[in-house]
């Protein structure tokens, strides 16, 4: 989700930035001004104007993930990764952690989001064993699924994970041995 | 059954014949008293100032919308009051073939009050032959018709002669008659039975007093278009005699056409941008026949929108009161105050300051866009609630839970889903459910919306009506399926 608001945060900064330069008091006496006049004012109000579009697309994502993490009923930790290399002495390589939330509206993982149970796509299947969450969705007859590696679960953790799925969504995860 | 088919067939037919008489009513009314085109080219062969006459019949006809509900008490004497008037405004109406006098003044007020009293009038109608769910196409019909045939008289009295449209004015309002003779209800049985709706009388002031508050702001809208737009475009006249109604009625047939998943909320946030693009068009663009057409286009299309909301509104509300037309004529004099005000602004501006008056106009429609949102907001709450209480108000309150879990238990709903619903179905806020519940408002509100897309419906109002119909459907004493 971070990646998420940093990417909202740089749409709008850029925004801003399209629509405040040519209103800046330097800019009239700046190369591009004096070559490409007004035509270049026009560009960069357009430019803004589009940008705030990515915006808003990105911000209703950022709204989807938080509603996500919110009612989030398995949430799978990964760690962090540091990677140290000898050929390059000292350089030290850090993989960011990627948390993964399932909830009833969808899943999270990182900055990528997939819906279900919304606008028509449906949680079809929930399968739990030991190592892997299979989770099964789609719009009519197109069936999708992912499955995630999780850490292992207690039997009260198992309990309150296919209680929560039951009673958020209606459907009865089966327990894989 | 039967008996009650062959009911059913007489109002349907009666149906058709209240949309014709009140789109030929209307559209007498829109092209001659109510700032009609016919008026002004009459008065402009004679080379008089119209403003009295217009200005006064306005008024007159506010009297008449906002006092007929307090003196027409049912649908026989709404019949009799709409006989009478038609007869008084041929009459009227045919003053004005004769050379300029009092009798022009005294003719078009009476025929402005009591045109007034019968589109009210015409509420019992609308109640009585139209069901809840049909009254949008109906007054959506009755609006494109009557703007049509609008046009039409407007064209003649332009292009031809202001006394040809005269003559086909009064010909509406005589053929308006003869129908309106066809619909005498006194020859038809009792239909309340049949009337699938409620008639409860519950107090309605909070509701209707905000509807007319949102109207009127609205319309100002409307009528500073009248004032201070259409006369910077008077060198247009034949364009404008045809053009100006066009994107309305396009609007309205369009709006009353979208599917019913389609949120109309949005609309109304589109058409309030549409408005405020339109009044900085006619800033920037000049006055040639392709300006005139994006800035119309523009502020009618939005009109439209505005106007199929509110009648829509209105059309719900008969089914509040046990008199329809005193909520008709309230809430149609709201429109006709809002253009009054609109019109007296646009007045002022156009007339008094000479100096940047579209930069005025602009800052009043600015004004009023601010607030419509506000006040759009409160009035669903106001209305929802209104819903809730009158379909739920006369329940014993363990037969109302009972009621409610009963429909909400059902296999569509998930259990969270089937929570939040029955709190939704006890009137309850988003806020409220989010706090019993111990989630986020967000949350209640994709729950809410999934849980709408279930039963195909788009909001707390028909949800209520489906528990009601299931209600009707499996009473206590027997068992659901």
């Amino acid at each position: 989700m971070n990646t998420i608001r940093k990417r909202l945060a740089f749409l709008a900064v850029s925004s801003l930035v399209c629509l405040l330069l040519p209103a800046m008091p330097f800019f009239k006496y700046t190369r591009i001004y004096m070559v490409y006049g007004s035509s270049f004012v026009d560009f960069s109000y357009t430019v803004s104007a589009l940008i705030l579009i990515l915006f808003l697309f990105e911000f209703n994502r950022l709204s989807f993930a938080s509603l996500i993490t919110e009612n989030s009923i398995i949430h799978i930790r990964s760690t962090e990764t540091v990677h140290s290399s000898e050929k390059k002495s000292g350089t030290v390589i850090i993989t960011e952690a990627t948390d993964i939330f399932v909830s009833c509206f969808g899943i999270l993982l990182g900055s990528r989001i997939i819906k279900f149970n919304t606008k028509g796509i449906q949680l079809k299947k929930v399968e739990i064993d030991p190592d892997f969450i299979n989770i099964c969705y789609g719009k009519g007859a197109r069936n999708d699924s992912i499955r995630l590696l999780h850490s292992t679960l207690n039997e009260l953790e198992l309990m309150d994970i296919l209680e929560k799925f039951r009673h958020e969504t209606g459907i009865d995860p089966v327990v894989m041995e | 059954m039967y008996n009650i088919l062959g009911v059913m067939e007489m109002i349907i037919s009666r149906q058709r014949l209240s949309i014709i008489v009140f789109s030929l009513f209307f559209s007498w009314l829109l092209a001659f008293p109510f700032e009609g085109q016919i008026l002004y080219s009459v008065t402009g062969y004679y080379g008089i100032d119209s403003t009295a006459l217009s200005f006064g019949s306005i008024a007159a006809h506010f009297i008449g919308l906002s006092t007929c509900g307090f003196f027409i008490r049912s649908i026989s004497a709404a019949n009799r009051l709409m006989l009478f008037s038609m007869v008084v405004c041929i009459f009227g109406t045919s003053a004005f073939f004769f050379q300029p006098s009092m009798l022009w003044y005294v003719s078009i007020y009476v025929s402005a009050l009591l045109s007034g009293a019968c589109v009210a009038g015409w509420g019992y109608y609308f109640k009585r032959y139209t069901p809840s769910s049909e009254r949008t196409k109906t007054a959506a019909s009755v609006i494109i018709y009557s703007n049509v045939i609008m046009i039409i008289l407007n064209i003649v009295a332009i292009l031809i002669s202001p006394f040809w449209g005269l003559s086909l004015s009064i010909l509406m309002l005589a053929t308006a008659l003869f129908f309106q003779l066809r619909l005498n209800p006194d020859n038809e049985p009792d239909v309340s039975k049949v009337n699938l709706d409620g008639t409860n009388s519950v107090s309605l002031v909070k509701p209707l007093a905000f509807l007319c508050l949102f109207i009127v702001v609205i319309t100002i809208n409307s009528g500073l278009m009248y004032r201070v737009v259409n006369p910077a475009f008077a060198h247009l006249e034949w364009l404008v005699s045809w053009y100006w109604a066009i994107p309305y009625i396009i609007a309205i047939f369009i709006i009353s056409n979208l599917p019913i998943k389609i949120n109309r909320n949005y609309i109304l946030y589109v058409a309030i941008t549409m408005i405020g693009l339109s009044f900085i068009s006619f800033m920037i663009l000049d006055r040639s026949a392709s300006s005139y057409i994006i800035i119309d286009t523009l502020m009618l299309g939005a009109c439209g929108v505005y106007d199929l909301f509110w009648w829509s509104i209105l059309g719900e509300m008969l089914n509040f009161h046990d008199n329809p037309a005193r909520i008709m004529g309230i809430g149609l004099s709201a429109n006709v105050l809002g253009v009054f005000i609109g019109g007296a602004i646009g007045s002022f501006i156009f007339g008094a300051v000479s100096s940047n008056s579209s930069v005025l106009a602009i800052i009043v429609v600015l004004i009023t866009l601010m607030i419509l949102p506000l006040l759009f907001s409160y009035l669903s709450l106001l209305l929802k609630n209104h819903v809730f209480l009158t379909t739920l108000n006369e329940m014993p309150p363990a037969r109302q839970d009972e009621t409610i879990e009963g429909f909400t238990r059902i296999d569509l709903l998930t259990e969270r889903e089937s929570e939040i619903a029955s709190l939704l179905l006890k009137g309850k806020t988003y806020k409220v459910i989010a706090g019993e519940l111990f989630l986020s408002e967000n949350t209640i509100k994709t729950h809410v919306k999934n849980i709408y897309s279930k039963f195909n419906i788009c909001n707390r109002a028909e949800l209520i009506r489906l528990l009601m119909q299931k209600e009707d459907e499996y009473p206590p004493s027997q068992p659901k399926r």
